[in-house]
Order: structure tokens, then sequence, then C-alpha cells
């Protein structure tokens, strides 16, 4: 049990105090310390310094003590899944009970606990939303809607991806706005010919490049982040020593800390946000230190919110005070509730026997992408809203026989030939935000720092149910227009929160009455805390939502600045 | 061991090795201080060390046992795997050096070529269910192994750390085994 006396005397005061150190809390740090102010940065793990702390980064398949499996030891801290985990990526991963949570219906929450949190392991795709998207709700009628659009966040989706580097190819699409891209990578010639079967089958539909956030033509402001180009290992998860893609550890964070104004606290779980009645605002943060199980508190002017979606409810949810029994900002009882993510269920697997004259070289750390081509200017289908889909059909496979004992076996491994080409699809389904799939604190249960367990209660419904089986379909007839062979498409049933991209339950909107934040992304009653990481999110769109958290981020840290210097906050 | 069991340990084993192991005389060697070995006689080091030379024999390309692979096994068995898979490891080893004596009146690493060869063969053909999946697991594991190592990486397939690029309609290779 920690001890709950608190130190009185180790407090310290900053101008703000970010949480969380991930995709969203590296763009506040670097926002908020580029613009002079004295920013602490509260990160409940370890510290990874870039290059230093990625200890499997350059190792070679052989050099594996256990070639890359973990011994039995290390596979119990992390559960049922130990045996699952890789060597090579398994200092990233949030060990067995360091966060115990109540499932009151199945959810994968993935966690990446230490500095730089889950920019490290991310897929690194990166799309603009458009007013398609921003406007689902109000045309749809569901949720709520959004106090935003497209033009209040364009200019800020520049600003995070000339930074960022993002490479992709300007497509002109009008539900897909175009960006600041670097060059994108390579079309396989499976990928160049299904491009082509799709525009000539089809109006509105679309294969092209993937769009990431790799570095694959570095600008002066790249290399002065030590960034250099991106060098197709395809080793992304180990931690990249070239920084060729965007981590909070490669880019944001260094950068902040260059201004002299960041202060990185690792080790701090936060266990409430102070709020102080006499002002009206929070005044700080309380964390538990996870070395020596102290509460701590921190001081400052503006608190932003970026624990990851689900920790950011959690945080706000806990922290009560006279003025909020029920959590930070929640007067409407709204807090926790509308979580949504994205569906990925529906998967499609095919090949290609076609291209049998060629084949690819070296490796390619992106894919292809067709945008939501389902109910996009207006309502098709009895499911609202729609699906992007992932492809992905970059090299083809390499077959060998397994027969033999002796110099049969030794000369079927060594003779190895090219099969064809293997073409996949992964569905990124919309999932409409509704008030029952919500997520509270358990009444009595508490995890090991003596914080109420989180109590996941979401679920799939038939509009999800529906577009899967739409995606199976129409996947499979485009397939089979490009002429692929052995097409499997199947429903892989897994449970809410797999696609890690969970959203929403402080989400943002006009009013006080049905949303938590305003269109800054200060909570309406408490307007010197921004939440600007997933927990924002009023509907989830398709687009894979990371830059979206960056520019809401950089976007909401520029505007606490200067009501900060008006004297507003 | 009961048929549901065995077959449950051994298919969660043989899944979980997905990942590639890595191998290497002075690893293993090293390796040997800092980590586990299994519990192993003489004679059954001797005939684990058989099987993998059986498996991979030495020519004029390498073989399993020059690339430590025998230690290899002994150590992911012994530190990665719970003690029911290693057990039925150990039995299998007993059943192979049982099945040697009853064929040809010798241990397995004391027969002949032609002669391991066939006992490994009965072994793959065996109708007990734990046997048939010690054969079918060590069998694996030498794959694995072997096609992990650095020696068949960097000679036999075009590995790249860092590969610089990628091209997506590139002309065939002209050593066809670099792919």
């Amino acid at each position: 049990m920690p001890n709950l006396n608190i130190k009185a005397k180790e407090q310290a005061t900053y101008d703000a105090i970010v949480i969380g150190s991930g995709i969203s809390g590296g763009w506040a740090a670097k926002e908020l310390c580029e613009s002079g102010l004295k920013t602490l940065v509260l990160e409940r793990g370890r510290d990874v310094k870039h290059i230093k702390d990625y200890p499997t980064a350059t190792k070679h398949p052989w050099e594996f003590e256990f070639g890359g499996k973990l011994t039995l030891e290390n596979q119990k801290e992390f559960g049922r899944r130990g045996a699952r985990i890789h060597e090579s990526t398994a200092h990233f991963w949030m060990k067995e009970g360091e966060q115990e949570t109540v499932q009151e219906k199945p959810f994968q929450w993935t966690r990446g606990y230490q500095v730089g949190g889950k920019s490290l392991l991310w897929a690194r795709q990166t799309q603009r939303w458009s007013d398609y998207d921003f406007e689902g709700p109000a045309r749809d009628g569901y949720a709520v809607d959004w106090p935003i659009r497209y033009k209040d966040l364009a200019p800020w989706y520049s600003h995070v991806e000339k930074f960022s580097g993002i490479a992709g190819n300007k497509d002109g699409l009008p539900h897909l706005p175009d960006g600041e891209f670097l060059k994108p990578f390579d079309l396989s010639c499976v990928e160049r010919h299904f491009q082509k079967v799709i525009s000539e089958n089809y109006q509105n539909r679309h294969l092209i490049h993937g769009r990431c956030a790799h570095v694959t033509d570095p600008q002066e402001i790249h290399i002065e982040q030590g960034r250099a180009r991106c060098q197709h290992r395809n080793l992304c998860n180990r931690g990249c020593p070239f920084g060729g893609y965007f981590s909070s550890n490669a880019s944001t964070l260094p950068w902040a800390e260059r201004t002299g104004n960041m202060t990185l606290r690792p080790h701090s779980v936060v266990h409430s946000i102070i709020y102080d009645k006499e002002r009206g605002k929070a005044s700080g943060v309380r964390i538990i230190d996870g070395n020596d199980m102290q509460f701590y508190e921190y001081y400052a002017d503006i608190i932003f919110v970026n624990a990851s979606a689900l920790n950011s409810n959690l945080i706000l949810l806990n922290s009560i005070s006279d003025r909020f029994p029920n959590g930070l900002g929640n007067d409407n009882g709204l807090l926790g509730k509308y979580i949504s993510w994205h569906n990925y269920r529906g998967q499609i697997s095919a090949q290609c026997e076609d291209f049998q004259d060629v084949t690819s070289t070296g490796k390619n750390p992106s894919h292809s992408y067709i945008p939501r081509f389902r109910n996009v200017f207006k309502q098709e289908t009895d499911f609202l809203r729609g699906y992007a889909v992932g492809i992905g059909s970059s090299s083809r496979g390499v077959q060998f026989s397994r027969e033999g004992i002796g110099e049969v076996l030794k000369q079927n491994l060594i003779k190895r030939t090219l099969g064809p080409w293997w073409v996949a699809g992964w569905m990124q389904g919309e999932v409409i935000p509704i008030e029952s799939n919500h997520v509270r604190l358990h009444e009595s249960l508490t995890d090991k720092y003596g914080i109420p367990q989180l109590v996941l209660s979401c679920d799939w419904t038939e509009n999800d149910d529906k577009m899967v089986l739409d995606y199976m379909e129409q996947m499979s007839e485009m397939f089979d227009k490009a002429g692929f062979v052995n097409i499997n498409a199947r429903d892989s049933g897994a449970p809410p929160g797999s696609d890690i991209h969970e959203m929403g339950g402080v989400r943002m909107g006009h009013d006080p009455k049905d949303s938590l934040l305003n269109k800054w992304n200060q909570l309406h009653h408490c307007k010197n805390v921004f939440v600007t990481d997933g927990a924002c999110m009023t509907s989830t769109a398709t687009q894979n939502p990371s830059l979206t958290y960056m520019a809401i981020t950089a976007r909401a840290a520029n505007y606490a600045v200067e009501e900060l210097k008006k004297g507003n906050l | 061991m009961d048929r549901r069991t065995a077959l449950k340990s051994l298919a969660i084993t043989v899944w979980g090795m997905i990942f590639l192991p890595g191998c290497g005389n002075e690893e293993a060697e090293q390796g040997s201080y800092l980590y586990k070995n299994l519990p192993l006689s003489e004679n059954q080091k001797n005939n684990l060390k058989s099987m993998v030379d059986t498996f991979l024999p030495e020519n004029d390309t390498k073989g399993g046992v020059e690339l430590g692979i025998h230690h290899f096994l002994d150590k992911l068995l012994a530190n990665c795997y719970d003690e029911s898979t290693q057990n039925a490891f150990l039995g299998g080893l007993d059943r192979l050096e049982f099945l040697s004596n009853e064929m040809n009146d010798t241990s397995f690493f004391k027969a002949a070529d032609q002669q391991r060869i066939e006992v490994l063969e009965a072994l793959d053909k065996e109708e007990k269910i734990e046997d048939k999946a010690f054969y079918d697991l060590i069998k694996e594991l030498i794959i694995l192994g072997y096609t992990s190592s650095e020696y068949f990486l960097t000679n036999f397939t075009n590995y790249e750390m860092i590969p610089g690029g990628y091209d997506g309609c590139a002309p065939l290779p002209q050593e066809p085994y670099k792919i």
C-alpha cells in the first residue's frame, strides 16, 4: 500500500504540466517549451532516451540469446501474452500487474508505459481528416456535432507534418486532404495493378500510397532533430537508431529538452488533478512515485492531459473534489461515456499469380491504402459511415520444403523458390460512439498504486457487424476483379480495443450540457485543463488517429499559451 | 502424459518458435555459464548432438553441429519451455535410444549414418503421439536454428540489416537462392 502521507515539502511549481509523454504529450511538451513555458512532463514509466535505450535496435536475428524467445521467468512477467512477446520489443510492453482493470466486457487494452509511450510501437500511418469526417455526427445524427471543422485544423496538420516528416503522394481526394508530403514509398507491381483495376471499375474508390510518418527525404528541420532518412529496416518497434520514423523520443521530446524549459519526470503515476475551488480552476497534479510509492504534488497554471485515451478518462474520473464529486469537469455525467474505437475485424487475404517475372528488393515499412468509399458523400447503405482499407502486397512468398533427413533436408532448405505475391487487406471501420460504451471507476478494487481500477464496458453494435459483412463482400469483389486467387475474407471477431485506437469519453462539443471539452480542448468547467489525446474525440472517422491528436494538441497548446499571456487562465 | 496434454504443450511450443532463433558455438558456450541447461546424461547429450548431425550433416556446406544447433536447442528448451515440455523432450530422447538399440543393437550416436536415418524415420512413423510429437518438435527447432543462423542467412538468402530502400517491381535475382 502506498503511504498516504502527502509530502508537502516536495512541492514544485511550473508554468505548465503535461501528463504523458506519448505522441500527443510529446507535442504538448514541444509547443509549450518552445513558447517559453517551464514545463513539467510526467510519465508513469521509465525513461527511454533516443538510441541509447534501444538495446535491440541493431541486433541480428542470430544475436538473440534464445532466438528472440523470452525465458520462462520473463514470459511470466507478461502474463498470458508472454509466450508471444519477442525479446526485441519486450522492454516496451506493459508488464502484468502494473495496472489491473475490470473487463465487464472483453476489451484489449494495449499500453506502453515508458517515456515515448506507444509512439515507439505505433504503425506510423498518418492521414488527415476532412469535413466529410468532422461533419459526420451532424449529418448522420449520432454523438454530437464537432465544434471544429477542417479549416480549423488544416494549418496545424501542416505544422505537425512538416516537423514529423510524413511520406505520401498528393492524390487530390476531397475526403482525404493532401498534406505536406515527403516522397512516398514505392508501390509494388501488384499494388499498381490493383490501383488500375480499382480506378477502371469503380467511381470514388482509390488505391493510394500509404501516408506515413517516415523521413524519406530529410529536410533541414529533420536534420536539426538529428534524424536521418528511413533505411527500410522494418525494425521500427525496437526504436529506430536513424530516427527514420517519428516518435516522441526521436523528435518532440529532445526538441523540448533543448529549449531548457522541460523537466521530464519518469516513474510518475498520476493519481488526480487538484482542483482549487476558490480560484475555480485546477492548481496542479497529484502523483505517486513508482519507485518510492509516495505521493507528490506539482503545481502549474495550465495542465495538459495526454495520458492516452482511457487513462485520461481515469485521471479525470479520479479527480474528485467538493465541486466535482463525479470527476473533474463532469457536471453532465458524460465523462467516460461514448467510448469508441476502430473496427479492424474485417480481414482478407489472397494471392496474385501474375508478375512472376519480377520480385521486390529491400523492405517497405509502409503499405498502400484505400480511403473510405462507403457513405462518404451521401448515405448509401443500411449501416452508418464506412471503412478505409489497408492493403499490403509488398513482396512474394518464399517457399521451401521441410521434407527429408540429412543432405536432402539441407538442400531443400537452401533451394528455396519464390511463390506467388501475397495480398492482404485489413478493415479500418468507424465505430459509432454510443452512451452505453463506457469506462468507469470500480467502487472498491484498486491497482497496486491504490488507484481505482478502470471498468471497461464496451461492445460492438449491429452497425459494426453490418459493416464487416459489407467489407468482406466489397473486398472479395475487388480482389476478384483484380484476378487474385485463393481469396479468404473473414471476420476476426476480435474484441474492441484490438485496433489500439480507443477514443472518446471526454468528448469535444459546443455545449457544456452534452460535451466535456470546448473547441479549444478546455474542460468547459475547468478552463486551465486541456485534454488533447484520444479521449477528446467526438467521433472516430476511419483515419489512423495519431496525426489528428498531434494537430489538435499543437493547436490547443498554442491557444493555451496565448490565453495565459492574456491573463485568461 | 496423455495424448491431449502432449498435443497441447507441443502445439504451444512449436507455435511459440515462429520467432527466429539464433545460434553459434561461442554464444552457446558463453551462455552455458549464464543460463540453465537440460539435465542431460552423457548419452543423451551425444544423442542430441548426433540427431542434429543426422538431420543436417556437414559436407561442402556447414552442418548443424558446426553451427552449434545442439547447444542452442539445449539452452532454448531449458530456459524458455515449461517443465512438461522439457520432460516430454527428455522422454523423446529415451525413446530414440530405445529404438536405436532395438533396431541396431547400439546407442543412436554410435550407429552408422544410414542406421541413424532409419531410426529417425521410424520415430517419424511412431503411432504414439508423444514420440511423433518429439520428432516433429526437434526437426522444427533444428530447421529454425539452421535457417536463422548467421551462416545460413548471410550465405543463402538476401538478408540485409539495412536494406536502405525498397523496389516493388525488381528483376529476379541472378543467384536463385538469394531470395
